[in-house]
């Protein structure tokens, strides 16, 4: 069973991706910011797909996403945010990130995103 | 007197008309009572009256005159502020461009607050209606098995039924066995008497040497052929013995094996192949049944699978729109710190109208408090790819790099 690590400063959105990736047989981790996600990351974790919030506490996910990809060279990492302009995106692109989703994504675009780029269950 | 100031300085006007408008009405008021009421009061009281009323006009125009110059002075002093070329409309102007700007997103908020939460109220609607039917179904399902429970338990007997044949089989088969090995003895016995037979055989045919010997003496001794004679008759008759018992053994054993064939093995035989037949049929109806049964259950099974897939994705399409709390949570933080700029520029302007201070700080406060909070509502524009042409239609919601 794949992994995947979920990040976001807001329980309600943790609560939503997990819900519907847990039923599209994924297991979940969470982090509720960016530092939290590097401290799993560093600790040995190896998830097979990272989807991040962008404005958080303490790390944003810009700066995850560019500590996460030293750590982890391949693995797709996805943004999704309310943020839904230009600059930004290019900004994520910069530092790593595979894709960009605008909130709110429903369940069904998002198994879709996720399988994607996170081929075979 | 000064000129209003550049702008929309509505509160000057009203504050220089209101000026005006009082100073005018005394000393109408004193010249009135002078003028018009001297001639009524005159009659009556002479000249001293219309005296009075000179005195009175004249502290009118001394109490106008008075007032313009403190109670006046006092309101001219009050709106010193307004009344000096101030900015005051530019900040107000920054501020209603401000609300505006809120004004018209918290409009978008509501609106989509309500487009979603009708959507989730959908979902469950959804969800408790397909959850509903697969209770249903469920049901139906507890029906059958509870109909197949008495199939299965009449499938149970029968299975005993066969299971009781086939344990006795073998006693059957044993006591064929020992009827057979029986025949065999039987048989064999035939075999020895085959034998003596062959013994016989062979002496007669001493004897019948003997008898060609003794035949070569006829002439002189005959009676020795009539005791080969005799001899030979009575190997005879043991012969004619063995053939008899030989065809007795037969004919008995012929007897035993056409009574057992044909007795009791024949109506053994029967039986057994009655009641197999009746268990094959049984068996048969048994494999049917469990042939619905597994078709049933199939069906079932893809019902189960189905209404679970349909529920899986209500949940999934719930949970997806429960994200838009997340978005009107950063809606709302994105509306605090700009109605908070708003109060600190509202209170600056009451210090610096108190201490009569250049508001031009505020101007570009206020301006800064718009530019920001329209770029930080720009980051945050909503995509919406599904309507080509609408705001954010140039951005996709999806975007793989």
């Amino acid at each position: 069973m794949k992994s995947i690590l979920v990040v976001d400063d807001s329980a309600t959105m943790v609560m939503s991706v997990k819900g519907t990736l847990e039923i599209g047989g994924y297991k979940v981790e969470t982090a509720a910011d960016g530092e939290m996600a590097l401290c799993k990351l560093k600790a040995g974790y190896k998830p097979d797909l990272i989807i991040t919030d962008i404005n958080m506490p303490k790390m944003d996910g810009i700066s995850l996403i560019r500590e996460a990809r030293k750590l982890l060279r391949f693995t797709p990492i996805l943004a999704l945010t309310t943020e839904s302009q230009q600059p930004k995106r290019d900004e994520a692109k910069k530092s790593g990130a595979t894709g960009w989703l605008v909130k709110p994504v429903g369940g069904a675009d998002l198994m879709k995103i996720v399988k994607q780029v996170l081929p075979g269950i | 007197m000064s000129n209003p100031p550049a702008g929309a300085p509505a509160l000057w006007c009203r504050a220089r008309a209101s000026r005006a408008f009082g100073g005018f009405t005394i000393a109408f008021l004193a010249v009135f009572l002078v003028v018009a009421l001297e001639p009524l009061v005159a009659p009556l009281a002479g000249g001293w009256a219309a005296r009075i009323l000179q005195i009175l006009g004249a502290a009118s125009v001394a109490v106008w005159v008075g007032w313009r110059g403190t109670a006046g002075k006092q309101l001219v002093e009050q709106e010193v502020p307004l009344a000096q070329p101030s900015r005051a409309p530019e900040v107000l102007q920054n501020l209603l461009r401000l609300d505006d700007h809120m004004q018209e997103r918290m409009a978008e908020t509501t609106l989509t607050s309500e487009k979603y939460g009708t959507s989730m109220v959908e979902s469950l609607t959804d969800l408790v209606g397909r959850s509903g039917k697969l209770v249903d179904y469920l049901a139906q399902a507890q029906q059958h098995s509870d109909a197949m429970q008495d199939g299965i338990e009449s499938n149970a007997r029968v299975n005993a039924e066969m299971a009781a044949f086939v344990r006795a089989l073998p006693t059957q088969i044993s006591e064929e066995r020992n009827y057979f090995r029986q025949l065999l003895g039987e048989v064999k016995a035939l075999s020895a008497i085959a034998g003596t037979i062959m013994e016989i055989s062979k002496r007669t045919d001493l004897l019948a040497l003997n008898a060609a010997i003794e035949a070569a003496r006829v002439g002189d001794a005959g009676a020795g052929f009539s005791v080969v004679a005799d001899e030979m008759r009575r190997l005879a008759g043991r012969t004619n013995a063995s053939a008899a018992e030989i065809e007795q053994t037969i004919s008995q054993l012929s007897q035993r094996v056409e009574s057992k064939f044909s007795g009791e093995f024949d109506q053994r035989s029967h039986s057994n192949e009655a009641e197999a037949e009746r268990l094959l049929q049984q068996a048969l109806t048994i494999d049917e049944s469990q042939v619905g049964m597994r078709q049933f259950y199939q069906v079932m099974m893809g019902a189960v699978t189905g209404h679970n897939t349909e529920l899986n994705h209500a949940i999934t399409e719930l949970l997806g729109t429960i994200q838009y709390q997340d978005v009107l949570r950063q809606a709302i933080g994105r509306l605090t710190p700009a109605m908070t700029a708003r109060g600190d520029i509202f209170l600056a302007m009451v210090d610096a109208w108190e201490s009569q201070s250049d508001l031009s700080p505020l101007v570009e406060q206020s301006a800064t408090a718009v530019s920001e909070y329209a770029a930080n509502e720009l980051m945050h524009q909503p995509v919406a790819p599904s309507a080509p042409g609408s705001r954010g239609s140039q951005l996709k919601s999806v975007e793989l790099f």
